[in-house]
């Protein structure tokens, strides 16, 4: 197994965990959302779209503010799937929106009037 | 130096030079006519002994006359020199009314050419020939930064279109369906270049609306 294909794994299982609820995202530049460990790493997930190329999303590990591991995938690529929920994911959590949605579901399955006081 | 006022500064220079020598043989003659009441026995004598009155007299009105045509030619010169230089003027702004005329007759020779390229590259993409439409955007990206009317949108689409044309170039070669999101982008481009064509070929220029009272 190649370092890539285990930084691929990795961000299987970031997913998951991130999917359950359990991790801080922050977006640490427009458009990209990352994870600090205890020992200083960084995994980010950054997605370009450039005015004249296909979007891209990109995940890296930064060992002391260096990439050491990259993946890369342009849409429609193998690793598409994988990255952009990823950084969908992370984008809902690092933004709020994720407690945005839970609340309004919350609103929609209750039998309450909801919407502004009169 | 100024070829056209040299001359009559020369005439007006010679002229006033003139008029300085009769005057300055005028005045012991003028000086003398007042002693000739006195005495007639000098009337005729020449205290320089090298002009007698008359000559002087000539030489005076020459000298005024010399003047007069100068100041004469070299108001006339004044003119011609006014002349020449709104002569000058306005063939320079035909020059470069000229010259504007041709660019635009070039942009629109341009734009008929890019516009027959836009399609052709249209027509690679539909079938998929990425490598043909890439060398076309190629042409098309050169054509478009030659339009010189200005505008900054044109360099934009050429940036744009020397973009894509290696995204195209990297879709042909990988053999890789083309992403969506590039599909997408590339029909943005498209419409965009489109719209530019139709705002540049337009026989005149649009109308401005005049103001609601």
């Amino acid at each position: 197994m190649t370092t890539t294909d285990k930084f691929r794994e990795i961000l299987q299982r970031l997913l998951e965990k991130s999917k359950a609820g359990k991790i801080n995202w922050r977006e640490t530049h427009p458009g990209e959302f990352s994870i600090l460990f205890a020992d200083g790493s960084i995994i980010a997930v950054r997605y370009d779209s450039p005015r004249s190329g296909p979007d891209m999303i990109t995940a890296d590990l930064l060992i002391a503010g260096a990439p050491v591991v990259s993946v890369q995938s342009e849409d429609g690529d193998e690793d598409w799937e994988l990255l952009s929920s990823l950084h969908f994911d992370a984008e809902l959590h690092a933004r709020g929106w994720n407690s945005a949605f839970g609340t309004i579901e919350k609103a929609l399955q209750s039998n309450e009037t909801i919407g502004w006081q009169k | 130096m100024f070829p056209r006022v040299r001359k009559p500064l020369f005439l007006l220079a010679a002229g006033i030079y003139c008029c300085m020598v009769a005057e300055a043989y005028a005045e012991p003659a003028t000086r003398r006519g007042d002693s000739v009441a006195v005495s007639d026995s000098v009337e005729d004598t020449e205290p320089s002994g090298f002009l007698s009155d008359d000559w002087r007299d000539v030489l005076a009105v020459c000298g005024g006359v010399g003047v007069i045509i100068t100041a004469v030619a070299f108001l006339l010169a004044l003119h011609q020199v006014s002349r020449a230089t709104s002569v000058a003027e306005a063939s320079s702004k035909a020059a470069v009314e000229v010259l504007n005329e041709s660019r635009r007759k070039h942009d629109r020779y341009l734009v008929s050419r890019i516009s027959r390229l836009l399609n052709e590259v249209s027509a690679y993409v539909r079938s998929g020939e990425w490598r043909l439409a890439s060398v076309r955007l190629l042409d098309l990206a050169e054509l478009v930064s030659q339009i010189s009317d200005g505008d900054a949108r044109w360099d934009d689409l050429a940036g744009r279109l020397g973009e894509m044309e290696e995204w195209f170039e990297r879709v042909g070669n990988s053999g890789r369906p083309c992403s969506t999101s590039l599909r997408g982008k590339w029909r943005k481009l498209r419409t965009d270049l489109s719209s530019k064509i139709t705002e540049t070929d337009r026989p005149f220029p649009p109308a401005e609306k005049e103001p609601k009272p």
